[in-house]
Formats: structure tokens, C-alpha cells, sequence
């Protein structure tokens, strides 16, 4: 609902209460001008565009939740006709545990919640739900926990489908759980900084502002023990997480931003605390929450824009459950029962049909098809299948049904060795170290230093200002900025690429991008569309449309690339051109396709198939795009009539990306699965090194390909959809998925790009702009930190800083930073 | 008399800041701050059936 703004849809609401609408589907807003559906509510006769809007408006208004109408702020989505029924009586209706009525919590998750109505309509349709109590609905997060007496999630996601609205089970919440209850904590953190530091400024303030005159001794005693107390809830609680993160980095040697934060907050508390005990020296209570409060917000702006990303990743990673038909008695048989594809056993017997994924690894027992791999191995072309070959679990049927003999279920599939690879990439990393990471290394020492040195220094000079110096020390070098630099910047250039549609999930990302040498990609679906076009079509120049045409009826109903590319070929001139219809229809799969048309035989496939001598037909044709012919059948000889080429076109903008990368200094690599004549045309295409291109690629060789530049010290990008990319994604330094691409392999990205609103090559074009401001705005932010230090220290050093210079300078340092900062979302939205 | 003041309201002050933080420790960790856009909706609707229209029952719905 994002496409539509909201004024322009306000504007349609008024207007349909005042004249009535034919532009628009009252229910889902589509332009609807020719249809009949429609109901009456509130007086009036509403158009809907189709009989899903119809029945759910009716239904919604017929059960007394017609406010829904009134109130929501966006149209619905429009309920999709073609959705299937789910199957209920599946093995996955396994019956609810024992436990106490009302007491089985249940997860659901909501596709399209559009406005807060449309939270209001969900929670009134499963308050409804027999049995259902406490639920809650999630606008931010589109999650519906509730409880219910008997775990039967197939109805209430029924009864939401009534409404239109469209509900998933969750398959596992616990990680979902954890980063809410991770949040929760964060925020927690955040809130009580932030009430501390403002407490504690209204009481340190007047001890800054008011003479002796003016403030007793004791009401200062007073005032400064109770900014002391105020100041204990921040460092004990909020700064706790730090203060943790620095012990263990000190313990595994890994020494991180979070040390010499910790070593200055503690020590200006102990000093601090010193000076209230004695009464002599200063305090810089205020400096400490400010401190704690800039850190925690900083940090927390930048977790909740990769918590929005993450989530948006988890919306697409809802893998739908697989149904499989299971013969119960092949071959003596052909009954069979519907089963969810968890439940299959090696050596059980299952049918695919065609348009349906292969549910597990097996060997052809029956049948030939032609079996789309391209997510598996990268290979672009349908693979042509029949008895006694091997398929694999995840890839699609695309021809005919087939009867499979499961060979490998679970941990033994292909599908599972792939996500073990995945698994061992990950945890293979070499870990990152980021500009903050290093920096952090020498400020704690150099502070340490100073402050002794100041000690030292004023010990022969007045040693009863001794120790106030060198706090006065620890307090200006406090690392504030430095420690802002890198979050800040981070937080705006995340915050871009993930309004641009790159979902950043792990937060090295800009800076591995930023110093990024190699960029590895793949072909099939990446480079290039995964989609095939048609390309030419050699014929009478006159007969072209009707051929196409003619090509479209043959192929109604086919699901397999070819198929989809003449319908879409055809599409344009649906309207001016006669549509014709095929009867007698017989695929022969890997050759193709003969059908009657007008009492005219035809044949659409191989040359071979179609009955025409090879020459005849691929003349001038010299690359390794697939050709299918066209040939009808004349006195009992087949006639040429048209040859088709297609290809999988390379997407928007990718030579143009690429060549920019290439000019940048940058290595552009082609890995791919599929049949080198292919890999080599597109590597021309792009303008890419043929050194750099290799074809035939397994999951396991792209890996090590990554590993080998990695090992000659090179940083990696890789970028990549199917399953076969995973484990190169997990083994690169970035990872780029892609929404559209497999499951799997989006789980092994650092970041996944969702084409929504930027084609794949802007983003990852604006990904590398991004990167490259965020490090050098890192960099100025640095160098601000330290020139602030610079000028700092020998005021401080001189013993002339005030705990009032100490706090102004750190927050005036902090505004500096965060204002930098800003500057990168200011950058983008000026269109650059 | 501005100091005596002091000595009751800086400790009812602290008093109060704990309360607020306290406060906020529960509702945070409630989660009452995990969705701030559905409960706008939510709060608005009145669930109360509009006059005219027939209260419906739960069994209606499920069997229609």
C-alpha cells in the first residue's frame, strides 16, 4: 500500500462518499470501470473489481465489522482468486499437546496488514475464533500471537482469509522472540540513560551556575550526592552491556570500541566519587549519563534500521509447506494421500506434477519432463528428464508429471548439504575489523598515558591539583566522538540502502563494501534475469504476429521458460491480432509440443522435432541461444514455418554497473553453473575479462574460488540467487542476496537486495556509493574527534578545564559528529 | 528558606525520577512499546455494532 499515497486515497474516500466512484474497486482500490461486482453499504452501491473483493466485503459487512471501512487509511490488497485453498487435512494437523483449555500459544503471521484497521479487523475476526483468547496483533512486525484451546491454526487462518486477509504459519519464532526481547532490553537501557542524564544535568547545572551566596555548602553536599545517586542506575544498568563487551574483549583479546569507553567512564565515577568524599577537585557526573545516553541512542538508531531490515528479510523467508502426493501401492495402484513433504521416508514413491516443485531427491521411476535447475546449478536451460535419471529436491518441474522414488530425505539431500556448506562458510570468516575496532586499540593506552603524565607533571608543579588535572584529562579525551564516529555514520547509510531496498542485516557491510577489490558474480538470475525473451523470430516478415500467436495457443498451459516468453511475446498484441486455440495438445518432453489448430497440424520445438533439416533452420544463427522452430504439417511433410530464438537478457544497467566497477580499479568476476558457450556470451556482453569468467561452476567451486582470492588477499563481494551461491555468499566478505532468489541463500547474505523500488544494479551500485560516503564521513568524524582532542588536552593539561567545559566540549563534539553524520541522508535525498 | 525547600524536593524529585524509570522498565519490557502504529487504529475503532445492523454470532460466522 505503499504505492499509494495517502492524500490521494483520502481524496478517493471523500469522494465516495459523496458521488459515487467507477474508477476504483471499493475494497482493494483497482481501477475496475467494466466490472459488475459490487455490494451496498452505507446507502450506497460500491463497485469491486473482481469476485474475490466482492465476497470479502460482503462478508466483512455482513458480520458487523463494516467499521473496518471507516476507518482504515489505505485500500486492501486484493484477495487472489488462484490462491489455493490450503489443504487441511495434511500431516502437519498433528492434534494439540496436552495442556490446559485456552492455554496453546499460537504464531501467525500476516502478509498484508495495510493500515491499523486492518490490525483492528484480524483482532475482531480471531477474538471471534472459538476457543481464542489474548490475542494480540503486530502492526510493526505483521506478527498475531495469540492463545487458543486447541492448536488449529488451519481455521483461523481460514477465517482471516475471509476478510481478505492473508495468514502464514511461523515456523520458528524463537529467534523472532529473542530479538524482540533483545529490543526490549535496548530500550529499557536507552530510557533510564536518558532519564538519568536529565536528572542529573537540572542538578549539576545550578552547582555550575549559582555563586557561594547563592548555594550553601550543604545544598551543594546535597545537590551533588544526588546527581551521584541518579548517576549510579546509568552506569549500573544502561552501561552494564559495555562494560560486559569490554571484559570479554579483554579476556579474548579482542579489544573493541567498548574498552576505552568503559576505562573512562569508570574512572571519572571513581574520581568523581573521590572528590565527593574529600571535597576537593571536580565532578563530572553530567559527562558520564550525557556520555552513556549519546552512546545508547547512537547504537540503538542504528539496530533498529537493521531490525527493519531483518524483519523485511523474515517476511520473505516464510517458506511455504510443500504438499505431496504419496502412492500408497505403486505399482499395483495409483491411490495415493496428500502428505507435507517433512513427512516423506527414503524410498517412498511420490508423484511431481508439472508446475510443482520436486520434493525431495529421487530417480524418474515414470514419466519424462524437463526439469528447471537454474536456482540448483545456475543452468539457464530446462534440463530434459525421464526414467532412471536422478532430480533434486527444490527444483521445478516445468513439463510433464512424473512418478519419483525418493532416494534422500532430510540431513542426506542435497538441499541439506548445501545448507551445511553455507554453515561452515559462516563460521569460516575471517573476523572483521573495522576502522573503530583499531582506532579503539591505542585510545585507551594513549588516555592512560596522558592522564599519568598530567598527574605527574602537576605533582611537582601543586600537588593539590594533582589528581584533579588528570581527571580533567580523562574527562575531555573521553572518547564521545570517537566512539560516535563509526555508529553514526553507519546508521544514516544503512538507513539509505534499506529505504532503497538493500536490506543490510550485518553491520560490516559499509566498510568491507568500502574496501572491497573483487566482486564475484553469478549469472543465471543475477547478471541476468533468470527470464527468457524472445529474441528474433526468422520468418515471413508478414506472418511474424500470426506466428506467435500461433506459438502461444501451442504453449497454453506450459509453465517452462519458452512457454512463458512467447506468452509474453504475444501479450502486446493480444488485442489487434485473432487469438487462436489449440486442440489435441501433446507435449513430448525435451522435444516439445504438437497441437491442432483450425484442422491445421502444428509442431513447436527441436528442429529434429518439428521435422526440419537443422541447416534450414540455424543459418546465420551462430551462438548458443536456445532456437525452437515452428513447422506445420502439409501433404503428410513438415513445413518450416518460423524460428524462435530466446535468451535470458542481462538485467537493467548491468553492463553499465559493471563496466563503472571495472574504470573504479575494481576486479568483476563471473561464476556460473551453466554451459560455457552461454557464460562466455554474457561475459562479452558485460565487457568482463574472459580470466575472470568461469563456466560449469559446482556450489563447492564457486566456494573455493572465493577461499583463493581471499587466501591472495583480496576482499570479496559476492553476489548471488540460487541455492548453488549460498555457500560462495557465506564464504565472501559481503554476501548480496537477492529477494527474489532462494531462501537458503538469503539467509547466508550480509545484505539482500529487494527490487520493489530500485532494479538489482542500482542497488548494489548505491550500495558501493553508500559504503564509500559512510567511510569517508567515518573518516572526517575521526579526524574531528582527534582535532577536538588536539585542542582540548592543553586547556586540560594547563588545569583550566571545568567539569561545565568538559561537558559542553564533549556534547558540542558529539553535535559535530552526528550533524557530519547526517549529512549522508542529506546527500541521497538531493537525488545523487 | 530556598535551601530548606531543597532538602524536601531534591529527594521527592529522585523519588519521582525512580518511579518514572521503574515505570518505564515495566512497560518497556511488557512490550507496550514493541508496536506504536496498530493500537492508533485500535483505540479509534468503536466496537460497538453501528445501529441498523444485526449483532452476529460467532457460529453464524464460521458457518457462513
Amino acid at each position: 500500500m505503499t504505492t499509494l499515497a495517502k492524500t490521494s486515497f483520502e481524496d478517493q474516500q471523500n469522494s465516495t462518499l459523496t458521488i459515487v466512484s467507477n474508477e476504483a474497486c471499493f475494497h482493494c482500490g483497482l481501477a475496475n470501470s467494466s466490472s459488475s461486482f459490487g455490494v451496498t453499504w452505507d446507502g450506497r452501491h460500491r463497485r469491486m473489481c473482481c469476485v474475490g473483493c466482492e465476497s470479502v466485503a460482503a462478508f466483512i459487512i455482513a458480520s458487523g465489522m463494516e467499521d473496518f471501512y471507516r476507518h482504515r487509511t489505505g485500500y486492501s490488497t486484493r484477495p487472489d482468486e488462484n490462491t489455493p485453498s490450503v489443504v487441511a487435512h495434511t500431516a502437519t494437523a498433528t492434534p494439540a499437546k496436552d495442556s490446559a483449555p485456552g492455554s496453546t500459544p499460537v504464531n501467525l503471521y500476516l502478509r498484508n496488514l495495510t493500515c491499523a484497521a486492518c490490525v483492528w479487523l484480524a483482532e475482531k475476526t480471531l477474538n471471534r475464533q472459538p476457543g481464542v483468547s489474548n490475542v494480540r496483533v503486530n502492526f510493526t512486525t505483521h506478527s498475531v500471537n495469540l492463545l487458543m484451546a486447541q492448536a488449529n491454526t488451519e481455521s483461523l487462518i481460514q477465517a482471516l482469509r475471509k476478510v481478505g486477509l492473508i495468514a502464514e504459519k511461523v515456523g520458528d519464532t524463537s529467534r523472532a522472540a529473542s530479538r524482540q526481547h533483545d529490543r526490549r532490553k535496548q530500550l529499557v537501557h536507552l530510557g533510564i540513560a536518558g532519564l538519568a542524564m536529565m536528572q542529573v544535568m537540572m542538578l549539576t547545572v545550578p552547582i555550575y551556575l549559582a555563586t557561594s551566596d547563592e548555594l550553601s555548602a550543604n545544598a551543594k553536599l546535597l545537590m551533588s550526592w544526588s546527581a551521584w545517586l541518579l548517576t549510579l542506575p546509568a552506569l549500573l544498568i544502561s552501561a552494564r552491556p559495555m562494560f560486559i563487551a569490554a571484559w570479554r574483549g579483554l579476556i579474548g583479546g579482542h579489544v573493541g570500541m567498548d574498552l576505552p569507553v568503559t576505562i573512562a567512564l569508570l574512572l571519572t565515577f571513581v574520581a568523581s566519587t573521590h572528590t565527593l568524599l574529600t571535597d576537593n577537585g571536580h565532578l563530572y557526573l553530567d559527562a558520564i549519563t550525557m556520555f552513556i545516553f549519546l552512546l545508547l541512542a547512537a547504537r540503538w538508531v542504528e539496530a533498529s534500521i537493521r531490525d527493519r531490515a531483518i524483519r523485511r528479510i523474515e517476511r520473505m523467508t516464510n517458506p511455504k509447506p510443500v504438499i505431496v502426493a504419496r502412492l500408497l501401492d505403486y505399482p499395483t495402484s495409483e491411490t495415493h494421500e496428500r502428505v507435507h513433504s517433512n513427512a516423506l521416508c527414503s524410498d517412498d514413491i511420490i508423484i511431481v506434477e508439472q508446475g510443482t516443485v520436486v520434493a525431495a531427491d529421487g530417480v524418474i521411476l515414470r514419466g519424462a519432463t524437463e526439469i528447471d535447475e537454474a536456482l540448483m546449478t545456475g543452468e539457464s536451460s530446462p534440463i530434459h528428464k525421464q526414467a532412471g535419471d536422478t532430480v533434486v529436491g527444490g527444483t521445478m518441474n516445468t513439463a510433464g508429471s512424473i512418478v519419483v522414488k525418493v532416494t534422500a530425505v532430510g540431513d542426506q539431500s542435497v538441499l541439506a548439504q548445501l545448507a551445511r556448506l553455507v554453515d561452515t562458510g559462516l563460521m569460516g570468516r575471517p573476523p572483521f575489523q573495522g576502522i573503530a575496532d583499531v582506532l579503539a586499540r591505542y585510545i585507551a593506552p594513549v588516555t592512560l598515558l596522558l592522564a599519568l603524565t598530567a598527574a605527574l607533571i602537576w605533582l611537582m608543579v601543586d600537588p593539590s591539583k594533582s589528581l584533579a588535572v588528570a581527571v580533567a584529562v580523562l574527562a575531555v579525551t573521553c572518547p564521545c566522538a570517537f566512539a560516535l564516529a563509526a555508529p553514526t555514520a553507519a546508521a544514516a547509510a544503512i538507513g539509505n540502502m534499506v529505504e532503497h531496498g538493500l536490506l543490510v542485516v550485518r553491520g560490516h557491510v559499509l566498510e568491507s563494501l568500502a574496501t572491497a577489490t573483487d566482486i564475484v558474480f553469478d549469472k543465471t538470475g543475477t547478471v541476468t534475469t533468470g527470464v527468457w525473451q524472445l529474441r528474433s523470430i526468422h520468418c515471413d516478415p508478414s506472418a511474424r504476429r500470426t506466428h506467435i500467436a500461433i506459438c502461444d495457443a501451442l504453449e497454453s498451459g506450459a509453465i517452462h521458460p519458452v512457454a512463458r516468453a512467447v506468452k509474453l511475446a504475444n501479450a502486446p498484441a493480444n488485442s489487434s491480432t485473432r487469438s487462436f486455440i489449440a486442440t489435441s495438445l501433446t507435449q513430448v518432453a525435451g522435444a516439445g509440443v504438437e497441437g491442432v489448430i483450425d484442422g491445421q497440424c502444428y509442431r513447436f520445438g527441436t528442429a529434429a522435432f518439428a521435422g526440419v533439416a537443422a541447416d534450414a533452420t540455424t543459418q546465420g544463427i551462430v551462438d548458443s541461444d536456445p532456437v525452437v522452430v515452428l513447422s506445420t504439417k502439409i501433404n503428410e511433410t513438415w513445413r518450416h514455418l518460423a524460428t524462435l530464438k530466446f535468451t535470458d537478457p542481462l538485467r537493467p544497467y548491468a553492463a553499465a554497473t559493471m563496466a563503472q566497477f571495472i574504470r573504479r580499479g575494481l576486479r568483476v568476476h563471473l561464476l556460473s553453473g551453466d554451459h560455457p558457450d552461454v557464460v562466455a556470451a554474457v561475459a562479452r556482453e558485460c565487457g568482463l575479462e574472459p580470466e575472470y569468467v568461469r563456466a560449469k561452476q559446482s556450489a563447492v567451486e564457486k566456494r573455493d574460488y572465493i577461499a583463493a582470492l581471499q587466501s591472495a588477499g583480496r576482499t570479496v563481494v559476492a553476489i548471488g540467487d540460487g541455492l548453488n551461491d549460498g555457500p560462495m555468499l557465506a564464504a565472501a566478505n559481503v554476501g548480496i542476496g537477492l529477494a527474489s532468489g532462494a531462501a537458503m541463500t538469503r539467509m547466508a547474505s550480509d545484505a539482500v537486495a529487494d527490487e520493489s523500488k530500485k532494479n538489482l544494479f542500482q542497488c548494489i551500485h548505491l550500495a558501493f556509493e553508500q559504503a564509500r560516503a559512510a567511510m569517508t564521513i567515518t573518516r572526517q568524524n575521526f579526524c574531528w574527534a582527534l582535532a577536538y582532542n588536539v585542542i582540548a588536552l592543553p586547556l586540560a593539561f594547563a588545569g583550566l578545564v571545568t567539569p561545565l567545559i568538559a561537558s559542553l566540549g564533549m556534547a558540542a563534539s558529539s553535535l559535530v559528529v552526528v550533524i557530519n553524520a547526517s549529512r549522508i541522508w542529506l546527500w541521497n535525498r538531493s537525488g545523487s | 528558606m530556598v535551601v530548606e525547600s531543597l532538602w524536601i524536593l531534591i529527594p521527592l524529585s529522585i523519588l519521582i525520577a525512580a518511579v518514572i524509570g521503574a515505570l518505564f522498565w515495566w512497560a518497556a519490557a511488557d512490550g507496550q512499546f514493541d508496536d506504536l502504529d496498530g493500537p492508533v487504529g485500535r483505540i479509534l475503532i468503536d466496537d460497538d455494532l453501528p445501529p441498523g445492523t444485526k449483532p452476529v454470532d460467532s457460529k453464524q460466522i464460521n458457518d457462513k
